[in-house]
């Protein structure tokens, strides 16, 4: 008997399809009620930093974090955005204000740790014409997760959480990180994406926002006004659920 | 005892209708009622115009204009009370933008906010921040048409 292509395609199609519904359900349900574990070892985090309001909350949002708990900081910046890597800089004198001068970039300390820059393309550039952004935005995705792929090789490992709060490059930083983690590729518990809504959206999300809400990709979604929480979640659903925590970045 | 009162329409739009509404006799006339020894205004592009803004009669309110600086936290703090030798202030008054950076510096320093939204800045959600400050008492909002 000779199978024709077409159901033997529509078989295998169904198959995968399933496949694909279930693994997603699978992470979405044990891996946002998993507690972190209580860390006994330092952790990697990754904070993707964006244009100057999104870098200045960004700074804000980390003051006060201990360095030598969040031993490795790697920062995932833009191509072209010299100041975020500026900022970098400036958010660890802050972190090792303990020291005179911060540990180099790279560098390790026994007390403050190590951190990294790690530059990105951007997925759209200002004016870019709408026709040539997929591709663009194809680009600065396999990029970023080269990033994190890159990270897994180094001492660091995978990133323990990730943390942005709107850039454009932070949306695919955590599109990447879901992606190697629905692959199986990332460690379990590894990646944990947090997004901080800016302080500036009083009432509704940023498209930023919309787009990884809409994805449900994030652990941890925290805005930072009663009102907009009240809007994202009034509507219903059980999906997308915001979480209101006050102030985060004042 | 001086009392500042620093007017600040930030960096990356122009906003001659907030600089006109404060250099308005009117407001000067307030301002100085309610004590005000000094005026500073951070203009941006309309400091070229400032100065045929400004009216002939200040109420002897020391005003002093400036296009940007890097970093206005200096001008803010001068709006704080201080208590000291040879240098002593009220509590003064910040009119700013509806910009979320500048409204959370002003925030920390806990000066007194009069916010006041950009309106050629639709697409920037300032009014909606202005609103909710004034909403839940951080600050009082206000418009300039």
């Amino acid at each position: 008997m000779i199978l024709s292509p077409l159901p033997l395609l529509t078989a295998a199609l169904f198959l995968l399809l399933t496949t694909i519904f279930l693994r997603a359900l699978y992470i979405r349900t044990t891996l946002s009620r998993l507690r972190p574990p209580k860390r006994t070892t330092p952790s990697h985090i990754l904070i993707v930093l964006g244009s100057g309001g999104h870098t200045a909350e960004m700074s804000s949002l980390l003051r006060g974090f201990d360095p030598s708990r969040y031993f490795h900081r790697t920062y995932v910046v833009s191509s072209g955005d010299g100041f975020s890597a500026q900022k970098a800089l400036e958010i660890e004198r802050m972190l090792q204000q303990s020291k005179d001068q911060p540990s180099k970039e790279g560098d390790t300390d026994p007390v403050t740790g190590r951190w990294d820059v790690r530059v990105v393309p951007r997925a759209r550039k200002i004016h870019q014409s709408l026709l040539t952004t997929p591709f663009s935005a194809i680009w600065s995705l396999a990029s970023c997760i080269w990033v994190l792929w890159d990270c897994s090789w180094r001492r660091a490992g995978w990133p323990d959480v990730v943390v942005t709060n709107g850039p454009a490059t932070g949306v695919m930083v955590v599109f990447a990180a879901a992606g190697l983690r629905f692959l199986g590729v990332a460690g379990w518990g590894k990646m944990r994406c947090v997004y901080v809504e800016s302080w500036a959206r009083v009432r509704t999300l940023s498209l930023s926002g919309r787009i990884l809400l809409w994805a449900g990709v994030c652990e941890r979604f925290l805005v930072q006004w009663e009102g907009l929480a009240r809007r994202v979640n009034g509507r219903g659903g059980g999906r997308g659920k915001v979480e209101w925590v006050g102030f985060l970045v004042a | 005892m001086s009392k500042v009162c620093f007017v600040t329409t930030g960096a990356t739009a122009e906003f001659s209708e907030l600089i006109a509404a404060v250099l308005d006799p009117q407001c000067l006339q307030l301002l100085k009622k309610e004590g005000f020894t000094t005026l500073n205004i951070q203009c941006g592009e309309t400091f070229k115009n400032v100065e045929s803004m400004k009216p002939a009669d200040t109420q002897g309110l020391a005003i002093h204009a400036f296009d940007f600086k890097p970093d206005l936290h200096r001008d803010m703090r001068e709006c704080q009370a201080l208590e000291g030798p040879g240098c002593s202030r009220k509590q003064g008054l910040i009119i700013l933008h509806a910009g979320a950076g500048t409204v959370m510096d002003a925030m920390r320093l806990g000066l007194n906010m009069i916010v006041v939204p950009n309106p050629s800045l639709l697409d920037n959600h300032q009014d909606e921040l202005a609103e909710e400050l004034h909403m839940q008492n951080y600050a009082t909002a206000a418009s300039v048409q």
